[in-house]
C-alpha cells in the first residue's frame, strides 16, 4: 500500500489540505475520477429502484432488472468510495492530522441531518399514536412486540457502545492490543444485533403475520426499525473498515480521526435505538 | 480575547447591533401575552400547549442563536483589534484606502458601451 | 412496437457516445474552457505545468471548486431554460379561456415540472454555483473543506434531473410512463394514488437531489468554520458567506426531512403502507412534513441572493453596506424563525385555530428581519455614489421586487386575509415576485458582476441593460397581473378558466391573463438576449486590461475575490507560469493566503496590454 510513500507533498501544507497527489488519473494533482464514479454508483441505486418500480407497474421490464442494476451499482459505488476515501484521506495519512478537525465536525453535521431523517418517521408515529390509534395488530394488543429478544438486543447494542468507547480510550493510551480486542468485540456485538433484528423480522412476518402493510402501526414499525437497521448495517461496515485498518496498524493516539468519527456515528445510532424502543415498542403497549 | 468577561463582550455597540433581533422577539412576546389574555377558542390541554410552545420554542431558539452569534462576533472583533487588522469585509487589504470625503450624491451611468 | 423503440433508443445511445467521443478528441477543446485560450490569463499559465487533464475529461474529474462552480452554473441554466420553456407553454395555453393548445393533463405536467425544476434544479444549483466558486476565495481558503465530496454532490444532480424529467421523455413512446401531475407540493392523496411510474421516478430524482444538497451544505458549513484564512474571522466574514452558512444550516435540517417524507410517499405508492393514508398518518401529515421542509426551503432559496445583493450593491454605491451587523443578525434570525412558520401554508386546512394563530404570530415576526434588510439596502444607496451598471440595476430591481413580494407575503400571513386569497393567483404573484423578482434577479446580477473573473472578459453592456429592463418590465407586468387576478378570485393551478361568471368576471380575468402572458414572453425574450450575450462575450468579448473592471479600488471596495483575481492575472501576465497551476488554479507558493492581500508585486501599478477601456473610462 502506498501509505508510506505519500510524504514529500506536505511541504506547503498550512492546515489546508490539497487533494491527494497520487490519484487516478495519475499526474493530475487536482483531478480524480473517483467522485464521478461514486456519484454514478449512488445514482445507480435510484435508477435500479426506478426500474423496479417500472417493472411492477408496467410490463416493460423483467422484475429482476431493477435489483440487478441496484446490485451492480453497489459495486460501482463501493469501488468509487474506496478510491475516493483512499486517495483523499488514507494516502496522505501520515502527513499530519490536518483532516481531523474538519472530518469530526462534518460527522457532527451529518448526525444533525440524521436527526431530521429519523425525525420525519417519528413525527409520523406520534401522529398515529395521538390520532388514528386503532385497528392495532395482534402483537400490539397482546403486548408481545416488546419481546425478550428486543430487550436482549438493546442490551447488546448498549454494551457495544461501551466497548467502543473503551477501545478508543485504549487507543489513546496506546494500548494496541486492548484497542483491537475491544474493537473486535464491538463489531461482533453489532453483527449479533443485526442478526437479532433479522430474527425478529422473521418471527413477526412469518409466524405472526405482521407485515409492513399491517395498517398504521406496521408502517411505523417497519419504517423506523428498517431505517435504523440500515444505519446499524452501515455502522457495522464502517466498524469493519476501521477494524481492518487497525489490524494494519494505521491508528495511534494521534491518528484516530476515523475511530472517533465512526464511534460518534455508532453512539448516535445506539441512542436512536433506545429512543425507538421506548416510544415504538414500549410506547405502543403502555397506556394502550 | 476569548477570555473577555461577559460585561466586556456585550458592550454597548454589540447590544445596539442585537436590537435588530429584539424586535421579532418582542412581536412574539406580544402575541404570547395577547393569546394568553384573549382566548376566543377556549382551552384544550394539548392544543393550547402546542399553541404556546410554537411561539416559545421559536422565540427561545432565536434568543439563543442571537446570544451565541453576538458573543462569537464580538469576541472575534476583539481578536482582530488585538491583531490590528481591518474590520471590514474587504479586509486583508489593509492598504486599501477608505473613501475619505463624503461621497457626492450623484448618479453616474458608469456602464456605457466602450467606444470602438 | 416496443422492439422498434428499443432499437431506436440504442441507436441514439450509440450516437451520443460517438458525439461525446468526438468532442473529447477535439484538439482545441481547452480553448472552450474559461480563462483559457485568448483570455488575459490564459496562455502563460499553461507552461509545462498544466496539471488538469485535457478535454472533456477535465470536467468529469475536476475537484476544483471553481470548475465545480461552473458546472453547477451550467446545470442550473439548462434547468432554467427547461422550466422557462414549460411555463411559456402554460402561459400560451392561458392566453384564452378554453383548452386551445393542450389538454389539462399536459398542462398539469408542465405545471409540476416548472415548479420542481425552478426550485430544485435551478434555484438551489445556481446558488451553489456562486458559493462554490466564490466562498473559498472570499474566506481565503484553498478550496472547499472536502473537494471530492463537492464533486460527488454535483455529479448526483444530472441523474436526479433525468429522473425528474423522465416522464417527458418516455411519454411520447407510449410506454405508460408519463410525467407527474402532482404539482410541486405533491399533496397526498393525489400523489399517493396517481398510478404512473413517472411519479415514482420524480420522487426518486428529488430524493437524489436532496442528498446532493445535504452533502453540499455539510461541506459549506465545514468550509466556513474550518478553512477560513488567518485574517478572516467571525467579525469580518463577508455577508455572502454568512448567508450561505445560514442557508446550509437550513438545508441540513430541511432536506433530510423531505427525503424521509419522499421515501414514505414512495412506500405508500408501492408497498401499500399507511403513512399518508386516512387510516394512518392522514394526508395532513404530508402537508406538515412538506411545509416543515417547504418554508425553510423558500429561505434556503432567498437568503443567498440577499447575501449576493448585500455584497454587490455597496460596490456600486461607493460605500459600505449600511448596518452590516444588522444584516448578519437578521439573516440568522430568519434562519431560526423559518422553522416556526410552516403552517401558514395550511391556514385553510382546518387545523386547530389556536395553533393556527401562533403560526400567524411567528410569520408576522419573520417579516421584520426581512424588512430590516430592505432598509439597510436602501440606506446603503442613500447619498451614495451610484453607478448603474448591469449588476447594480439587477440589485435595485431585486429590492423593488422584494418590496412587493415581501409585503404581499405579510398580508398572506394574516389568517383572515389568507382565507380569502389562499389558492388564488395572488399567492402565485406573491412568490413569483420573490423567486423570479429576487432570486433570478440576484443570480443575473451576480453573473454579470463576476463574469469578468470567470471568463477574463467583459460582457456587452448594452445587451445587459436591455436584458435588465425587459426582465424588470416583464416581471412586473406578469406578476402584478397575477396579484390582481387573485383579488378577482381566479384560482391557481387551472388549465382553463371557462367558469361561471359568479366566480369571477370572465372578461377582466381573460384580459389579465393575456397581460400576464405577454409579460411572460417579454421575460422569455429577455433571457434569450442574455443567453446570446453570455455565449458571445465568453468567446469574443473584450479582454480585461486589469483586474479591476468595476473600478472598485477607487472606492476602497476591492473585494477579496477580485484581489485573488489580481494575483492570478499578475502571475499570468508576468510570465511567472510556474506559479500558476492549471488555468486559474491556486498560486502554489503562498496558497490561499495570497487571496487576502493585494500583491505587492511592482507590476501591479500597470504594465498591461491595454485591451479595453475600463468600465468607467470616458
Ligand atoms: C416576508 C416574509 C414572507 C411571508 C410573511 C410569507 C407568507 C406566505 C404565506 C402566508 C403563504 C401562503 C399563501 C397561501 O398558500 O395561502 C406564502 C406562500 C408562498 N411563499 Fe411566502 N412569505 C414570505 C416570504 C417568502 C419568500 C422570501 C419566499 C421565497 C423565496 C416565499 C415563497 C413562497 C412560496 C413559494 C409560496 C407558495 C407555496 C405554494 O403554495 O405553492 N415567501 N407566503
Ligand atoms: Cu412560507
Amino acid at each position: 500500500m502506498a501509505i508510506e510513500e505519500a510524504d514529500d507533498h506536505s511541504g506547503e501544507d498550512h492546515g489546508h489540505h490539497l487533494p491527494a497527489v497520487e490519484d487516478w488519473p495519475k499526474g493530475f494533482g487536482e483531478a480524480s475520477w473517483w467522485p464521478f464514479i461514486t456519484a454514478i454508483g449512488a445514482a445507480g441505486f435510484y435508477i435500479g429502484a426506478s426500474l423496479y418500480v417500472i417493472a411492477t407497474q408496467t410490463d416493460l421490464l423483467g422484475i429482476a432488472v431493477g435489483p440487478a442494476v441496484f446490485v451492480a451499482s453497489a459495486f460501482l459505488f463501493l469501488a468509487g468510495l474506496y478510491g475516493w476515501v483512499y486517495h483523499a484521506f488514507v494516502a496522505a495519512y501520515w502527513e499530519g492530522d490536518g483532516h481531523g478537525r474538519g472530518l469530526r465536525f462534518a460527522m457532527v453535521l451529518f448526525l444533525g441531518s440524521e436527526v431530521a431523517t429519523f425525525g420525519a418517521g417519528f413525527i409520523y408515529y406520534f401522529f398515529v399514536r395521538t390520532g388514528a390509534w386503532e385497528n392495532l395488530p395482534e402483537l400490539v394488543e397482546s403486548g408481545n412486540v416488546l419481546s425478550s429478544l428486543v430487550i436482549v438486543n438493546t442490551i447488546i447494542l448498549v454494551i457495544s457502545s461501551v466497548t467502543l468507547h473503551y477501545a478508543h480510550i485504549a487507543l489513546h493510551k496506546n494500548d494496541r492490543q486492548k484497542f483491537i480486542r475491544l474493537l473486535a468485540a464491538t463489531l461482533l456485538l453489532g453483527v449479533v444485533f443485526i442478526g437479532g433484528q433479522a430474527l425478529e423480522y422473521y418471527e413477526f412476518i412469518v409466524h405472526e403475520g405482521f407485515t409492513i402493510t399491517e395498517g398504521a402501526y406496521g408502517s411505523a414499525f417497519y419504517g423506523l426499525t428498517g431505517l435504523h437497521g440500515l444505519h446499524v448495517s452501515l455502522g457495522a461496515v464502517l466498524l469493519g473498515v476501521v477494524f481492518v485498518r487497525a489490524l494494519y496498524g494505521q491508528y495511534d493516539a494521534e491518528h484516530d480521526t476515523s475511530v472517533s468519527t465512526v464511534s460518534m456515528y455508532w453512539h448516535f445510532v445506539d441512542a436512536v435505538w433506545i429512543f425507538l424502543v421506548v416510544v415504538l415498542y414500549a410506547g405502543a403497549i403502555v397506556l394502550g | 480575547m476569548a477570555s473577555d468577561s461577559e460585561g466586556k463582550t456585550f458592550d454597548r455597540e454589540t447590544l445596539l447591533d442585537l436590537v435588530v433581533n429584539a424586535i421579532p422577539l418582542g412581536i412574539i412576546l406580544f402575541f404570547i401575552l395577547a393569546f394568553a389574555l384573549i382566548n376566543p377558542f377556549g382551552s384544550n390541554p394539548v392544543n393550547t400547549a402546542i399553541q404556546f410552545s410554537i411561539m416559545a420554542v421559536t422565540g427561545a431558539a432565536l434568543l439563543v442563536l442571537t446570544y451565541v452569534s453576538g458573543k462569537a462576533i464580538s469576541e472575534a472583533e476583539d481578536e482582530l483589534e488585538e491583531k490590528g487588522l481591518e474590520l471590514s469585509e474587504e479586509a486583508g487589504a489593509g492598504e486599501v484606502a477608505e473613501p475619505e470625503s463624503e461621497p457626492t450624491p450623484e448618479t453616474t451611468d458608469g456602464d456605457d458601451e466602450p467606444a470602438a | 412496437m416496443v422492439g422498434e423503440q428499443l432499437a431506436l433508443t440504442a441507436l441514439m445511445g450509440v450516437f451520443l457516445v460517438a458525439v461525446a467521443g468526438f468532442l473529447a478528441r477535439m484538439e482545441d477543446w481547452r480553448s472552450y474552457t474559461p480563462l483559457a485560450g485568448g483570455s488575459a490569463i490564459g496562455d502563460a499559465g499553461y507552461g509545462g505545468h498544466a496539471e488538469k487533464p485535457a478535454g472533456i475529461v477535465r470536467w468529469f474529474t475536476t475537484v476544483d471548486h471553481k470548475d465545480i462552480g461552473i458546472l453547477y452554473g451550467i446545470y442550473a441554466l439548462i434547468a432554467f431554460f427547461w422550466g422557462g420553456a414549460a411555463v411559456l407553454l402554460m402561459r400560451a395555453e392561458l392566453a384564452a379561456p378554453g383548452f386551445d393548445i393542450m389538454q389539462a393533463q399536459f398542462y398539469n405536467s408542465l405545471l409540476t415540472s416548472h415548479g420542481i425544476t425552478m426550485l430544485f434544479l435551478f434555484g438551489t444549483p445556481i446558488i451553489a454555483a456562486f458559493s462554490n466558486y466564490f466562498i473559498p476565495l472570499l474566506i481565503g481558503a484553498d478550496d472547499m473543506a472536502f473537494p471530492r465530496i463537492n464533486a460527488i454532490a454535483f455529479w448526483l444532480l444530472p441523474p436526479g434531473a433525468i429522473l425528474i424529467w423522465a416522464g417527458f421523455f418516455t411519454a411520447p413512446l407510449g410506454l405508460g410512463i408519463d410525467p407527474a401531475q402532482t404539482s410541486w407540493t405533491m399533496y397526498t392523496p393525489l400523489s399517493a394514488e396517481q398510478a404512473n411510474p413517472g411519479v415514482d421516478l420524480m420522487l426518486l430524482g428529488l430524493h437524489l437531489t436532496g442528498v446532493s444538497a445535504t452533502m453540499g451544505a455539510i461541506n459549506f458549513i465545514a468550509t466556513i468554520f474550518t478553512e477560513r484564512g488567518d485574517e478572516v474571522n467571525w467579525a469580518n466574514l463577508d455577508i455572502f458567506s454568512w448567508t450561505i452558512l445560514t442557508q446550509s444550516a437550513l438545508i441540513l435540517f430541511a432536506f433530510p426531512l423531505l427525503g424521509s417524507a419522499l421515501i414514505m410517499l414512495l412506500l405508500d405508492r408501492n408497498f401499500s403502507t399507511a403513512f399518508f393514508a386516512v387510516e394512518g398518518g392522514s394526508p395532513i401529515l404530508w402537508q406538515h412534513l412538506f411545509w416543515f421542509f417547504g418554508h425553510p426551503e423558500v429561505y434556503i432559496l432567498v437568503l443567498p441572493p440577499m447575501g449576493l445583493v448585500s455584497w454587490i450593491l455597496p460596490k456600486f454605491s461607493g460605500r459600505k453596506l449600511f448596518g452590516f451587523k444588522f444584516v448578519v443578525y437578521s439573516t440568522l434570525a430568519i434562519g431560526v424563525l423559518s422553522f416556526g412558520v410552516w403552517a401558514h401554508h395550511m391556514f385553510s386546512t382546518g387545523i386547530d385555530p389556536r395553533i393556527r394563530a401562533s403560526f400567524m404570530a411567528v410569520s408576522l415576526a419573520i417579516a421584520i428581519p426581512s424588512a430590516v434588510k430592505t432598509f439597510n439596502w436602501i440606506t446603503t444607496m442613500w447619498n451614495g455614489n451610484l453607478r448603474l451598471t448591469a449588476p447594480m440595476l439587477f440589485c435595485i430591481g431585486f429590492i423593488s421586487n422584494f418590496v412587493i413580494g415581501g409585503i404581499t407575503g405579510v398580508f398572506l400571513a394574516a389568517i383572515p386575509v389568507d382565507l380569502v386569497l389562499h389558492d388564488t393567483y395572488y399567492v402565485v404573484g406573491h412568490f413569483h415576485y420573490i423567486v423570479m423578482g429576487m432570486i433570478a434577479f440576484a443570480g443575473m446580477g451576480a453573473l454579470y458582476y463576476w463574469f469578468p473573473i470567470v471568463t477574463g472578459r467583459m460582457y456587452q453592456r448594452r445587451l445587459a441593460k436591455m436584458h435588465f429592463w425587459l426582465s424588470m418590465i416583464g416581471t412586473n407586468i406578469t406578476f402584478f397581473a397575477m396579484l390582481v387576478l387573485g383579488y378577482l378570485g381566479m384560482p391557481r393551478r387551472y388549465a382553463t378558466y371557462q367558469f361561471d361568471g359568479a366566480i369571477a368576471p370572465l372578461a377582466q380575468v381573460t384580459t389579465l391573463h393575456q397581460i400576464a402572458t405577454v409579460g411572460a414572453f417579454i421575460i422569455g425574450f429577455a433571457q434569450l438576449i442574455w443567453a446570446w450575450n453570455m455565449v458571445q462575450s465568453w468567446y469574443e468579448g473584450p479582454e480585461l486590461d486589469d483586474a479591476d473592471p468595476w473600478n472598485l479600488k477607487d472606492d476602497g471596495m476591492f473585494g477579496r475575490e477580485f484581489q485573488w483575481f489580481e494575483t492570478q492575472k499578475l502571475a499570468a501576465d508576468g510570465g511567472e507560469s510556474e506559479e500558476v497551476r492549471a488555468d486559474g488554479g491556486e498560486v502554489e507558493t503562498d496558497g490561499g493566503e495570497a487571496t487576502g492581500r493585494v500583491s505587492s508585486d511592482p507590476r501591479s501599478d500597470g504594465g498591461y496590454r491595454k485591451a479595453v477601456r475600463r468600465v468607467d473610462d470616458e
